[in-house]
């Protein structure tokens, strides 16, 4: 059983000051194996507390990122899982299915997680899943101002995926749960 | 099935025999085959419940539970409620038993270090831990744990080899009914295959009742099916955990023992205790106090260096041993362990008056503790040999590896009964030993004879000979003031021949102690003990030679040594009880085997030689060497107590030492006011006893001779030997009477 968190579009500290209280509580070490963001960080101070929640860390580029070394696309396999992992703004239009469907197939991955949007979205796509887990820290974007912090975390047990996605709604968090299973046959 | 009780239980199944111990399964003597079998089944399900219970996979939970609150169950979830919590915790305790896990038994890493050994002791280990929080696991659990999966392991090894010898009783040949021909034709095989006895069992009947017992337990058709054979490899895990939450708990008939080993674990004291100390301090003390009453001088050494028991005994108790021995001796040790009952041994010692340590009152406890005091009676020599507290601890802490066992465990087992006794209000803390160590005592046994003392009660009557001294001690002080009556002169030789018969026994008990202590103690740290000792002694002897009867001035360590020559010293006039006290010498050495008589003699001999150039002043020598005598006394007394063996340099540095006293003493004399006496009376009453101090110990020899051969043979041996020495001895002393009447 491995757990990993993906987040992204923090925007520290630009638009946002830091994560919500209630979701740093949350997150402490040891639970967590891999930690997938999709940029937008956007200053070293962030990636130093992501390290600190644990080591495993796999970032691509936001277009504020400071840090130009982080590659635009990254895709790494987790168990039995491919997961493919891309900021978005890339990929138009931002957000559209059809488009991001279309950089799984590019990335050969089951699980797709991008960002930009800062709207939580999860689909079940030909056989795979594309994720996008919004703005940690609740950060606006150019095309939404009211935005609920929220983050993903993907506990991959075999052949097994269970999304859970965190979201503060009125200073509450609320959880909710998405199973997805990977027939054996999908990718030889 | 009807038993017979007096059937050894599973001979070859120490595995089945310790779960019977522990009270996992009933006496198989005592119930039937299907009882034996439904308590074995009843166990493990037990475990598979507890497990299942305890080992949380949240996975698997979600899918039963309708519909959970995510709120409260998903991984990031504080709430330690939570599947997910409890999860997490489950996973780091796993972390910290793999950690102590992957380094256990590295000498035995084909069976302990494999996944599937690993696996089961995790699991048992946090089931454990689960089961009981506030007990949790510590380390040092696994490696009691350990062993217990062991010898199942073993158990189901034997089973599969008894197995294979009657194949033919176990094979499921239901589909060979159809097929007449063709069971014919495999069991024509089998029996071609098998040796010509084994093949001649066709039931189970013809088998001898144990190896029927052993299949019939099990049978994967007798009562509970699958889960009622009792060497099952399958269910091992069941079976260990079982065996081990029993013995941490210390089960007894389902009721809770007094020896538990939980207790050991525990950091604060016990509700019942009255001390204040915990559990594991206590039976420390409690082996202290056990080990008081067996050996006083090994226990006052230990406890002048400050060795707190605590300090080894921790380690020691803690994994019964599990660290002190190689698992195959481990076990043995166990085996006496769990066979001894744990209930406390009397019913009606209910209330703490009655008893002064807890962990004494059952025969487990006391044997365990009885164990650890044998462990230290092994190492007796080393340790009085030890004049700090960490090579004492170094010693207790690298117990040697290649001891005699069985002479370890029957030593426990003998001090077992004293240490129940002990453990009564009554007994007090030291100088009631009826019992000591086989060894040791056996030792002393020896000597005790060759003193030619008439004795029959042995040990018991320690007592009556410390009393015996107390009286001629008395004796010889009221004798302090000086008489030249022929009369008390006689009497006081008796007495003196009385306290020597005494100090005797004491000096051979001593040397007795020692005989076993001399082999292991390394050579230069005891010649740099000694020397320092001897040094001091005489400074001190010159100091206060002159004191008559004034013990108290010695800085001697052993009051025992102390006692005589004081009273040798202090009764100046009375040569004969000094001399006799050089013959009492002369008995320690021939009893001493490794001491050399020749070098000793030479010594004696030599002592006479200021006599010679001093002539003028031979009053003053005469008591100087009289001195220079108790001084050798003395020495050669401490010698013994400090296990000082030979090595003529050593010797010499002694001899040495002695005869630059006696010239000092020598000046010390000529200033000194010593009573005025006739020199040639006192030089032939000195003569005088000295004869009849040989006639007296001619006496002893001829009783010896007559003790000996009562005895055993190789006992007869060693008779002779010492024999031969004390002749030589006797020689010796001959010659100095001869020269002191000359002179």
């Amino acid at each position: 059983m491995v757990l990993v968190l993906a987040l992204g579009d923090l925007h520290v500290p630009h638009r946002a000051s830091d994560l919500p209280a209630k979701f740093k509580s949350m997150l402490v070490p040891g639970k967590i194996q891999h930690i997938i963001c999709t940029g937008n960080l956007c200053i070293k101070e962030v990636h130093d507390y992501l390290k600190s929640l644990c080591p495993d860390l796999h970032i691509t580029r936001g277009e504020y990122d400071e840090d130009a070394r982080y590659p635009e696309t990254k895709t790494l396999t987790i168990g039995q899982f491919k997961l493919g992992l891309c900021h978005g703004h890339q990929v138009v239009p931002w957000g559209d299915l059809d488009s991001l469907a279309m950089l799984q197939r590019q990335l050969d991955v089951d699980i797709l997680v991008t960002g930009h949007t800062h709207q939580f979205k999860a689909y079940k796509h030909e056989g795979g899943v594309v994720i996008n887990p919004g703005s940690a820290t609740g950060a606006y974007s150019s095309v939404t101002y009211d935005v609920n912090p929220s983050f993903v975390l993907m506990d991959i047990d075999g052949l097994r995926v269970v999304v859970y996605v965190y979201e503060l709604i009125d200073g509450e968090v609320k959880v909710d749960k998405i199973d997805f299973k990977k027939t054996a046959t999908m990718h030889a | 099935m009807p038993e017979s009780p007096a059937r050894p239980r599973f001979s070859g199944l120490r595995g089945a025999r310790w779960r019977a111990d522990l009270d996992v399964l009933p006496e198989f003597a005592s119930v039937s085959t299907e009882e034996f079998r439904r308590a074995a089944a009843d166990s493990r399900r037990r475990y598979a419940n507890l497990r299942r219970r305890l080992l949380i996979d949240p996975h698997l939970s979600k899918d039963e539970e309708n519909t959970p609150d995510l709120v409260v169950e998903n991984p990031l979830s504080q709430n330690p409620e939570s599947t997910w919590g409890q999860y997490f915790r489950n996973a780091e305790l796993e972390k910290m038993l793999n950690q102590d896990l992957s380094r256990l038994y590295p000498e035995l890493e084909d069976f302990f270090q494999t996944t599937i050994c690993q696996s089961m002791l995790g699991r048992i280990l946090l089931v454990w831990s689960l089961r009981y929080p506030e007990l949790g696991y510590k380390q040092g659990m696994h490696e009691l744990l350990a062993p217990l999966l062991y010898v199942l392991h073993s158990d189901v090894h034997y089973f599969k080899q008894a197995r294979e010898l009657h194949e033919e009783l176990f094979s499921d040949d239901f589909d060979g009914q159809t097929f007449p021909d063709r069971i014919k034709l495999n069991r024509s095989d089998r029996k071609n295959t098998i040796e010509g006895s084994a093949a001649k069992i066709r039931s189970l009947e013809d088998l001898d009742p144990d190896t029927r017992d052993l299949f019939l337990i099990n049978d994967a058709y007798g009562a509970e099916g699958e889960l009622g054979i009792i060497l099952s490899e399958k269910f091992m895990e069941h079976d260990a955990y079982c065996m081990f939450e029993s013995l941490m708990h210390g089960l007894m008939n389902g009721a809770q023992g007094v020896v538990a080993i939980t207790d050991f674990y525990s950091l604060s004291p016990a509700p019942e205790s009255s001390t204040g100390l915990t559990p594991v301090r206590e039976a420390s003390s409690a082996i202290y106090h056990l080990l008081a009453s067996v050996d006083s001088s090994l226990h006052s050494h230990l406890v002048e260096l400050g060795v707190e028991p605590q300090y080894f005994a921790l380690r020691w108790l803690r994994v019964l041993f599990g660290r002190e021995f190689s698992l195959d001796n481990l076990l043995f040790i166990w085996d006496e362990i769990f066979s001894c009952p744990n209930h406390s041994y009397c019913a009606d010692i209910k209330n703490q008056a009655d008893y002064q340590f807890k962990i004494l009152c059952s025969p487990r406890g006391a044997l365990i503790l009885s164990m650890a005091v044998s462990m230290m009676l092994h190492l007796r020599s080393s340790l009085l040999g030890s004049e700090h507290a960490t090579s004492c601890l170094v010693r207790l802490l690298n117990f040697p590896e290649d001891v005699d066992l069985k002479s370890l465990i029957d030593k426990a087992k003998l001090l077992q009964p004293f240490a129940l006794e002990a453990n009564l209000p009554s007994s007090p803390p030291r100088g009631k030993s009826p019992l000591t160590p086989p060894n040791y005592w056996e030792e002393t046994w020896k000597i005790l004879q060759m003193s030619g003392e008439k004795r029959t009660g042995g040990p018991i009557n320690r007592m009556k000979r410390r009393g015996l001294f107390r009286r001629s001690l008395s004796n010889t002080e009221s004798n302090v003031s000086p008489t030249k009556d022929a009369n008390s002169e006689e009497k006081n030789l008796i007495s003196a021949t009385q306290s020597t018969a005494d100090e005797h026994n004491r000096s051979c008990m001593v040397s007795g102690n020692l005989i076993n202590s001399i082999v292991h103690m390394p050579t230069g740290e005891r010649t740099s003990h000694v020397d320092q000792c001897t040094a001091d002694n005489i400074r001190s002897t010159s100091d206060n030679v002159w004191e008559a009867g004034q013990h108290e001035g010695y800085h001697s360590s052993s009051i025992d040594v102390r006692d005589p020559l004081g009273v040798a010293c202090g009764n100046l006039s009375r040569d004969s009880s000094t001399s006799l006290s050089c013959g009492t010498d002369y008995d320690h050495e021939t009893h001493h085997a490794d001491e050399p008589c020749a070098s000793h003699d030479d010594k004696v001999v030599s002592e006479p030689d200021p006599l010679a150039v001093h002539n003028d002043k031979i009053d003053e020598v005469t008591i100087a060497a009289i001195q220079t005598c108790a001084l050798v006394d003395y020495q050669q007394s401490q010698q013994n107590k400090l296990c000082f063996v030979n090595g003529k340099s050593e010797v010499k540095d002694v001899q040495n030492s002695v005869r630059e006293v006696g010239h000092k003493e020598f000046k010390l004399g000529s200033s000194s006011n010593v009573a005025d006496k006739e020199l040639v009376g006192t030089l032939r009453s000195l003569g005088e006893s000295m004869v009849e101090n040989i006639e007296v110990i001619d006496l002893l020899f001829q009783q010896n001779v007559h003790f000996n051969s009562l005895d055993k043979s190789e006992e007869i041996v060693l008779g002779d030997i010492e024999q031969a020495k004390a002749k030589a001895a006797l020689e010796g002393l001959k010659k100095i009477s001869d020269l002191l009447r000359q002179i």
